[in-house]
C-alpha cells in the first residue's frame, strides 16, 4: 500500500540550501541559523573552552575588569565573567528547550484532543485555553517558583506549562480542517486506531505550522527563565543561566558593567536568532502554499 | 452589545476565584508556609506558635482557610493585614495602582504613536525595500530582554551621560510636570519596546492587506488625495485586528512591569508584589494577583467594547457582511 498517496505535500515546506540562500526568507534564515548552531556549539564545549572552573573564585580579582587572565573581567564575587557565560549557555539552552519539549508534549495532546473528538473535549481545551491567557501568568509562575524553592527541574515544568496554547491552536485548527480528508478517513476504513491516525497522519500534517511555534517558543522560553532568573526565583546559584548572572546585576552596575551587559546580550542574540528563523522559516511556507 | 460584555463580566468570576485558588495553594506549598513567616522570630516559644497559628486560622485545613480567606475578601473586600508590615493589604495596593497605571499608561500611549508612525512610514513610504529592515528592527524588540535593556538605559542615560534620573516616581502637590516626565521616560520607554514591535507588525501587515483591498481602490479612483486615503481608510481597516493583538497581550504588560518597576525602583503593583514574594508576605502576595486578574479581565473587556465601536460586524444584531471581501 502506498500510504504517501493519500497524502499531500504542501504545508511541509523544504528549506533547501541552495534555493533558500536566494530568495529574502532564505536569507533570513541563513544568518540567525550560522549564529545559532555557532552558539549550541560553543555552549556544548564550554567545559573544554572556558579558561576557569565554573564556581572558582578569584579573591585577587572582585569586579575585575577585562584583562588578559579574566578575558570579560569578574563578577562581584570575584568568577570569571567569561567562564559563567559559556557554562550559563549550556543551562539556559538546556531550560529553553526542555520547556518547549513540555509545551509541545501539552499542546499536542490537548489539541489532538480537542481537534480530533471535538464535543465536549473541544470545550474544555477552549476554555482552558482562554483561562491561561487571560490571567497574569508571570505573577503565578513566581508564586510558583518560589514555592519550588529553586528545583531547577521544575523550571521547564512550569515555563511549559504555561506556553502550550499556540500549539494547542494550532493542532486544533490543523485538525479541523483535515479531520474529513480522504487520507484521514482511508486509514480509518482500513481499521486504524486513533491514537496511529492522530499520531502517523493527521499531526505530520501540522508538523511545519507546529515548528514554527516550537522557535518562537525557544526564544520565548528563554526570555521567560532569564526573567525569572534576573528576579532571583528561577535557577539558582551556582549553577549559572544568563538570566541569573544578572540577578542583583543593578547594584554593581558602576562597578562592573560588562558582567551585567554580557549574559543579557547573549540572550538578546539568541532569541533574536530563534525569533528571526522562525519569521524566515514562517515566510518559508506562506510561500510554499502561495506558489501551489 | 450589552449582553456580551455582561456574559463575559460574569465569566470573569470563576476565573478570579480559581487564580486565587491556585495562587493560595502554591503559597501554602511553600517550604515554611505563612504560619512559618509569622512565626520565624527565633525568640517565639512553642506556646506563641501555637498561638499564632490558632489566631491566623493556621491550625484549621487549608479548604477551611482558604474559605475564611474567600469570605473576608470576596464578601467584605477585606484583603487582611500584610503579615510585614502590619497595615491593610487593600491599602498597600490603592497606593500603587496609580503609579502601575501611569508607567502603563504612558508605555502604551508610546507604543501606540510610535509603533503607528513606524508602521505607517515604512507600509507607504518603503514598500518592499524596507522589508527587511523592519522585519529586524521589530524583532529585535521583541527579542530584548526587558531588564537588560533597562540597565543599558540606566547605564546610558544616568551613569554616563546623566541626563536622566536612574529610577524612582515623583508626585503629589510638589512636583512639577517636567520632573515627573523625567523620571517616567525610561521606563516607560523601556516598557514599551516589546508592545511597540508586536502592534507595528501587525498594523503594518493590516496596512499592507487593506492597500490591496477593494475599498483602498474604490477611495483612490473616487480621487481622493493619497494622505486620506492612508490616513481615513486604510489606516481604519488595519488597526482592527491590531487592536485585538494589543488587547491580547495585556498579560504580558503586568510581567513587564514587575521587571520594569523593580530595575528603575518605580513604586508600583509590580514592585509591591515582587518586593512581597521575597518577604513571604502571603496576604499581600494574594491580593496582588487577585487585583492583577480583575485589572486584566478589565482591560480585555475594555479592548472587547473598543473593538464593537470600530468594527460593526462583530456587535451582535449589527449589520453581517461576512464573506463579503470588503474589509478583507
Amino acid at each position: 500500500m502506498t500510504r504517501t498517496a493519500f497524502i499531500p505535500t504542501h504545508g511541509q515546506a523544504t528549506v533547501g540550501s541552495a534555493r533558500a540562500t536566494r530568495s529574502p526568507a532564505g536569507r533570513m534564515i541563513f544568518w540567525p541559523v550560522t549564529m545559532l548552531i555557532l552558539i549550541i556549539a560553543v555552549s556544548a564545549f564550554a567545559p573544554l573552552l572556558s579558561p576557569w572552573q565554573r564556581d572558582a573564585i578569584d579573591l585577587d580579582s572582585i569586579s575585575a575588569p577585562p584583562s588578559a587572565v579574566h578575558p570579560l573581567g569578574t563578577d562581584g564575587l570575584g568568577r570569571d565573567v567569561m567562564t559563567r557565560l559559556l557554562h550559563g549557555g549550556r543551562f539556559t539552552l538546556m531550560v529553553a528547550f526542555l520547556s518547549v519539549a513540555v509545551a509541545l508534549a501539552v499542546g499536542i495532546v490537548l489539541g489532538s484532543a480537542a481537534g480530533w473528538i471535538g464535543g465536549a473535549a473541544d470545550r474544555i481545551v477552549s476554555l482552558t485555553v482562554d483561562l491561561f491567557l487571560s490571567i497574569p501568568v508571570f505573577l503565578v509562575m513566581l508564586v510558583a517558583a518560589s514555592a519550588a524553592g529553586g528545583k531547577i527541574w521544575l523550571i521547564p515544568l512550569l515555563i511549559g506549562g504555561t506556553s502550550w496554547m499556540e500549539t494547542a491552536r494550532i493542532v486544533r485548527s490543523r485538525f479541523r480542517q483535515i479531520r474529513e480528508e480522504g487520507f484521514v478517513e482511508a486509514a480509518r476504513a482500513a481499521g486504524a486506531s486513533g491514537p496511529w491516525i492522530v499520531f502517523r497522519h493527521m499531526l505530520p500534517q501540522a508538523a511545519g505550522a507546529i515548528l514554527v511555534a516550537a522557535t518562537a517558543g525557544l526564544a520565548g522560553a528563554m526570555l521567560v527563565e532569564s526573567a525569572l532568573s534576573f528576579l532571583g526565583f528561577g535557577v539558582q546559584p551556582p549553577v549559572p543561566t544568563w538570566g541569573n548572572m544578572m540577578h542583583g546585576a543593578w547594584t554593581t552596575l558602576r562597578t562592573s558593567p560588562l558582567a551585567a551587559f554580557a549574559p543579557g546580550l547573549m540572550i538578546f542574540v539568541t532569541c533574536l536568532g530563534f525569533n528571526l528563523l522562525c519569521e524566515g522559516y514562517r515566510r518559508a511556507i506562506a510561500k510554499e502554499r502561495g506558489s501551489l | 452589545m450589552g449582553s456580551s460584555i455582561i456574559k463575559r463580566l460574569a465569566m470573569a468570576v470563576p476565573l478570579v476565584v480559581l487564580v486565587s485558588i491556585v495562587t493560595f495553594a502554591l503559597l501554602h506549598l511553600a517550604p515554611g508556609g505563612p504560619a512559618g513567616v509569622v512565626s520565624g522570630n527565633p525568640k517565639t516559644t512553642g506556646e506563641d506558635t501555637a498561638r499564632i497559628r490558632e489566631n491566623y486560622g493556621f491550625d484549621r485545613s487549608l479548604p477551611v482557610q482558604y474559605v475564611m480567606w474567600f469570605r473576608q475578601v470576596f464578601l467584605r473586600l477585606d484583603f487582611g493585614r500584610s503579615y510585614v508590615t502590619g497595615r491593610p493589604v487593600s491599602a498597600m495596593i490603592a497606593e500603587r495602582v496609580p503609579a502601575t497605571l501611569e508607567l502603563m499608561g504612558a508605555a502604551l500611549f508610546l507604543a501606540v504613536a510610535a509603533g503607528g508612525v513606524l508602521a505607517v512610514v515604512s507600509a507607504f513610504r518603503g514598500g518592499d525595500r524596507t522589508d527587511g529592515l523592519f522585519t529586524v528592527v521589530t524583532t529585535a524588540g521583541i527579542s530584548m530582554p526587558v531588564f537588560w535593556l533597562g540597565l543599558i538605559a540606566i547605564y546610558l542615560f544616568s551613569i554616563r551621560l546623566g541626563l536622566l534620573p536612574s529610577g524612582g516616581r515623583v508626585a503629589g502637590d510638589g512636583a512639577s510636570l517636567a520632573e515627573r516626565l523625567r523620571h517616567l521616560a525610561l521606563p516607560a520607554s523601556v516598557l514599551s519596546i516589546a508592545w511597540l514591535s508586536t502592534w507595528s507588525r501587525y498594523l503594518r501587515s493590516g496596512l499592507l492587506d487593506s492597500l490591496g483591498g477593494r475599498y483602498v481602490r474604490t477611495a483612490r479612483a473616487k480621487g481622493l488625495a493619497e494622505r486620506t486615503v492612508v490616513l481615513k481608510h486604510a489606516l481604519r481597516g488595519a488597526v482592527l485586528p491590531a487592536v485585538t493583538v494589543l488587547a491580547m497581550q495585556i498579560p504580558a504588560l503586568f510581567t513587564g512591569a514587575v521587571i520594569t518597576e523593580t530595575v528603575f525602583a518605580w513604586p508600583g503593583m509590580g514592585r509591591l508584589f515582587y518586593e512581597g514574594l521575597q518577604r513571604q508576605d502571603y496576604t499581600r502576595v494574594l491580593g496582588i494577583v487577585v487585583i492583577a486578574s480583575i485589572l486584566i479581565i478589565l482591560m480585555n473587556t475594555a479592548g472587547d467594547v473598543l473593538n464593537m465601536i470600530l468594527d460593526p460586524r462583530t456587535r451582535p444584531g449589527g449589520a453581517v457582511v461576512r464573506g463579503g471581501g470588503e474589509a478583507r
